[in-house]
Formats: C-alpha cells, structure tokens, sequence
C-alpha cells in the first residue's frame, strides 16, 4: 500500500484504467464496474509500461491501482456480492476532468517568438518583393497565408486550452475532498502557470511595443496595402483587430489563474521548506545520539541555534518580573562592608552590655553539662556492648555437642540475666541478633539443624513481666 | 521623548507581557468579531517606541522590534550558547508546520487563516513518526499538544473560539524565515 500523494501522483501521470472505467460507466449507463474489467485495464497499463519504465514506478503503479489502496484512500467502493467497484464521486470527476478535456495541451511561448521572428524575416523579405519572379512572388503569398493562418490557429488554441486548463483546475479545486489532492491540483496549476499563461502573457503584453508583433503586423498590412493585394491587407487586419479582444481574454484568464497560482505557489514554497529544515532538524538530533551528554541538548547545539537568527537571548517565562543581571564585584564590596559592621557592633555588645555575656555563659555551661552526660551514657552503652560481646563469645561460639534442643532465645536470657546488673530484656533481642549469622553459617556448614518456631510462642520472666517470643531451636548434628 | 503620553495602563500589561517572554504581535484574535484586529499594546510600543526601549535597556533588557511583533531579550555583550527559548519556539514551529502540511497533508492556509486552524483533537489523533518525538523530546517540548500550548502561550498561535490554532503575526515571521533560510 502507498500514501495518498502518491497514489494521486500515479493515477494522475497513469490514468488509463480510471479513464477506461468511466469510458465502461458511460458506454453501459452503469455506476459500476466489474472489478474483473478494472484488474484488465490495470495489467494492460502495467504491461504497457513495464516496457522501457523503471522497475519501482512500475511498482509503484501497481501498487498505487492495488485494490486495498484504492478502498483505503476511498477512491473506490467495492461489492463483494457481486464483486463490482465504483469510483466515488470525487475521484470520478477528477478522472473525467483529467482524461476529457485535460488533453489539449497549451503551446509554449518558444513558438511565439518563433512566430514574431518569422515574421520579422517575412516583412525584410517583403520589401523585395516588387523585384521578384511572378513564381516567386506566388510562392511568397502562399507562405504569408500559410503563416497567418497557423499564427491565427495557435493564438485560438492556445487562449482555448489554457482556458479550459484553468476551468478544469479551477472546478477539481473546489470539488477536492481532500487538502492533499487540492496540493497535487495547486502543483498542476503552478506549472500551467509557469510554463504556459505566465510566457504567453509576457509575449502578449510586449506585442505592442515599437518593434512588437503588432506594429509589425501593421508594417506588412501596409506593405500588402501598397502592392494592392487588397485580401491579404484585410485578412491581417482583422488580425489586428482581434488581438485587442484576444489580449483582454488573455489578461481575464491570466489574472483568474495568477490567484491560484499564488495560493497555491506559497503553500509549495512553504511545504518544501518545512520538508528541508525538518530533515535537517532531524539529521541534527539523530547526530546528538551518540551518547555524549555534553552534545545531548538541542538548546546547546549552535547548527540549529545559529541556524536562525532570531530570540537569541529571549526571556524566559519562568522568571520572576524585573530580574536584572547582579554586578558580583559591587555586591561582594557590600558583603565586606556588612561583615564589619557585623564585628563592630558585636565588639560594642561585648563591652557594654553584660548581660548578654551572663546569658552565654550560662548556655555554654548548659552545653558543657548536656556534652559530659552524653559523653557518659556513651561510655556506659560501650561498656555494656562490650560486655554482651564477651559474654557471647564465652557461651555460644560453638554449639557442639548439645545434650538436646536448645531454645536459643531463653538460652541467652538466662545468660545474660545472671552476669549483667541492670540486665533490660532487649539486651537478649540484641544478642541474639549479634550470632544470627553465626547460627546461619553453621547450619549452612551442616554442623546444626536451626529450627524456627514460626507457630510457637515461648515465654519468659523478668521482674515480674512476661515476655513472649518465637523460639528459635537449634539442634546439633554431629 | 515625552513620558506623558504613554498609556499606563498599557505600559503595565505590556510589561507584564514582555517579562513573562510573550510576544506583542501587530494583531490579536476578536471572539467577537471572528477575525484579527489590530493590537492595541503593538501599537501603544510603536508609537513611543523610544520611550519603552529606554525603559527596557534601564533594567538589563533590549526590546526587539522585528516589524510585526516585539520581544524582549536579555542584553548581554555575548550570545549564551543555551539557548532554550529559541530552540523551543524554532523547534516547535517546524514539528507544527511538517505535521500539519506532510502528516496531514492539509494545506499552509489550513493554519495560517483564522477561518480554518487546527484543532489539539486532531493532531492528538496523529501517530507522530519516531524521528518528531525525538525532535520534541531533545527541544524539551515534551508532546506536540504541550509544543501547541507553549506557543499560544507565548503568542506565537492565536486560539479561535472554535477552539482551533492558527499561526500569529510573529508566528507567521518565523515561517517566513525558516522558508527563506531553507531557500537560499
């Protein structure tokens, strides 16, 4: 499947199958098509050109005529019961437009100034005429008549099919559903524009000057005037004559055409520059993943940032109001000034005011208190973790030999309880926490068996108070 | 340079505008008239335009004038090499535009005339190829939505009461220039 653009793009530049359909439409009276007719159409055109066309276009177009793609991009319904398509009314008409009436192509402005330039040669050549052989002089009418009737012939084609051009452009514009197509329609009409009204108009516009078509029309119509051949005088005036109306037909045309061009030309130039400034946006971003931090940030990069030249420096939104930039050496000399006041005035307290001193005084032999207390209970707790220590590695470094299941926890209750004075039942928590490891390593060792009391409880006594625990068992194994 | 004939009461809301890093731009969106009308604070700077870039330059700053929307900058000798704000605007202004003309293959007009716009809604709706989202996640915009508020928040997009976006004057500049530094 491919894009919509794309699949507009080919069945503008290959219209075969659709205009065969609308052909079958219009032949039988019918709305639809059987799909069977469609799927030949599009292997006819796929065959034709897969003589001498690059291979992707030709799968491009195939893929562009595809029938999920079509029914993807609603150009086509199609009825399964009776396996038949129909174009929808959007794609009709700009098949129609296109394969009808688009097919009478402007001429270039190279074959008007070939024109004007022939006919510079006819006028030097007319005034010799009189010198001529009466053979040559028939030869040279002939080619004169010749010559004003294609210059006729191509003003009239060409003021039609450009006005047919624009109609047709002007009428799928409107009736686009879509602002994709509308911008395959503006391309189309840009380079109508371009390459055929807008050099033509040029040409038209110049035909007056001193040495334009016009005045040089007038030339041989004098000349035909002065040899008497009275048919050729007024065949080039009338000329003359409709090329007034002709120019304002032109300019009606013009003008109607330049407002699309317009329109449509800007929104190309936009869409163009924006393809190009993203690709580069994105080529610079894609650059920045090679893990660098210092390069990761788009705001530091200075290929964007110096890409553009405006709001460099641009205020910010999250600042508060009337910030201004700090002159550092001005604040840090007030900082200066500040701290000497600062001591000065602190050195005045000092002298003069003893009760702040008595104040600081007293606080200090506070701290100094609250420090020794602290220094003390430090002290204590030491001695106490000491102890428990030693107590600890004289009762259960090993644990060979048990006589029996032991109960860990009232094991060490019993110990501690009876060597330590203020003895307090987290002493117990405490050790027991200090040889969990311990217990674990053995048991990993395969020295004990640690069984955990997990729906047990187990009690012990201590000044008068209870304590439940979970008791953990350990058993000896060798 | 007469003071006297500055409106303060403009004065202050342009203050209050350039010093929270919004645009003034040469027009504004009328809910009640559906169309855009001339600025009254861009015109009040216009017209004492001396006087308000005295007053800016007093507290560190500079007043851009591009022709059709002011900003203010900070006046500093040498150009930062962060620069956030404009990374955001830039950034944010080419994701919009390549979305709104390639993914949704809408016309430049679709954001440009105030009788069209575009709608948070739709652009929501987009599955943004990877390549946006790193470009949004690198200009620290975060979701295109979010890069849509940031620029309405700074004038760069005029909300419609059709709830729909289109590009302000200021906005429209920086298409312009992005067009023509692409261009040359």
């Amino acid at each position: 499947m491919i894009n919509y653009k794309s699949t507009i793009k080919y069945i503008v530049d290959y219209d075969e199958p659709f205009s065969a359909l609308v052909e079958y439409m219009d032949k039988q009276s019918v709305t639809r098509v059987p799909l069977v007719f469609f799927e030949l159409q599009v292997k006819q055109l796929i065959d034709k050109v897969n003589k001498g066309t690059d291979r992707q276009i030709v799968d491009a177009i195939s893929k562009a005529y595809a029938l999920r793609n079509l029914k993807q991009h609603n150009f086509v319904t199609h009825d399964e019961s009776n396996e038949s398509i129909a174009l929808t009314k959007f794609i009709e008409m700009f098949v129609r437009n296109m394969s009808e009436k688009m097919r009478v192509k402007p001429i270039t402005d190279k074959r008007f100034k070939a024109h004007a330039s022939q006919l510079d040669d006819i006028l030097s050549e007319a005034s010799s005429y009189v010198s001529k052989t009466t053979i040559d002089k028939a030869n040279f009418r002939e080619y004169l008549q010749d010559f004003l009737s294609e210059v006729k012939q191509d003003f009239e084609s060409n003021k039609r099919a450009i006005t047919l051009k624009t109609d047709n452009l002007s009428k799928l514009l409107k009736s686009s559903e879509t602002q994709g197509a509308q911008r395959i329609i503006y391309t189309k009409i840009v380079e109508l524009c371009e390459r055929y009204v807008e050099p033509f108009f040029q040409f038209i516009s110049h035909t007056q000057d001193k040495n334009g078509f016009i005045p040089t029309m007038v030339r041989l119509r004098e000349f035909f005037a002065e040899q008497e051949m009275l048919d050729e005088e007024a065949e080039v005036g009338r000329f003359i004559l409709n090329f007034a109306s002709y120019t304002k037909d032109i300019q009606h045309i013009y003008d109607r055409i330049n407002d699309y061009r317009r329109k449509g030309q800007q929104d190309l130039i936009v869409f163009n520059g924006f393809e190009k400034a993203f690709n580069h946006l994105s080529e610079i971003v894609m650059g920045m993943q090679d893990g660098l931090l210092v390069r990761n940030d788009l705001q530091n990069n200075q290929d964007f940032i110096s890409a553009y030249k405006q709001f460099d420096n641009a205020k910010a939104d999250n600042e508060k109001h009337g910030n201004v930039s700090i002159n550092y050496i001005d604040l840090i000399e007030h900082f200066a000034n500040i701290e000497k006041d600062l001591v000065f005035s602190s050195r005045r307290n000092s002298q003069y005011s003893p009760l702040s001193q008595d104040i600081n005084l007293e606080r200090l032999a506070l701290d100094k208190e609250s420090a020794s207390l602290l220094r003390a209970r430090n002290q204590k707790n030491k001695q106490l973790i000491l102890k428990i220590s030693k107590l600890i590695k004289q009762h259960f470094s090993s644990f060979n030999k048990l006589e029996g299941p032991m109960d860990i926890i009232a094991h060490i209750h019993r110990v501690l309880s009876a060597n330590i004075e203020d003895y307090r039942p987290f002493f117990t928590l405490y050790a027991y926490t200090n040889i969990r490891k311990k217990l674990l390593a053995f048991e990993k060792q395969g020295l004990i068996r640690v069984i955990v009391g997990y729906d047990q409880r187990h009690t012990f006594s201590y000044k008068g108070i209870n304590y439940k625990y979970r008791p953990i068992i350990i058993q000896d194994l060798t | 340079m007469n003071i006297e004939q500055i409106n303060l009461k403009k004065s202050i809301q342009i203050y209050d505008e350039l010093t929270k890093g919004r645009i003034i731009s040469r027009h504004i969106y009328s809910s009640g008239t559906h169309s855009l009308v001339d600025n009254p604070l861009f015109q009040e700077l216009r017209e004492n335009l001396d006087i308000y870039n005295n007053q800016y330059q007093m507290s560190g700053h500079e007043l851009i004038d591009d022709g059709e929307y002011f900003y203010l900058i900070y006046k500093k000798l040498e150009s930062s090499t962060n620069q956030l704000i404009k990374t955001k605007v830039y950034s944010a202004i080419i994701v919009l535009v390549r979305c709104v003309t390639h993914l949704q293959a809408r016309l430049y007009e679709s954001i440009k005339n105030v009788n069209y716009g575009i709608e948070i809604k739709e652009i929501n709706e987009i599955e943004l190829p990877e390549e946006y989202l790193l470009i949004l996640e690198k200009a620290k915009l975060g979701t295109l939505d979010k890069a849509i508020e940031y620029l309405a928040d700074r004038n760069f997009l005029i909300k419609t009461n059709r709830d729909k976006y289109v590009l302000s004057n200021a906005g429209l500049s920086i298409v312009d220039e992005i067009v023509e530094r692409q261009n040359n």
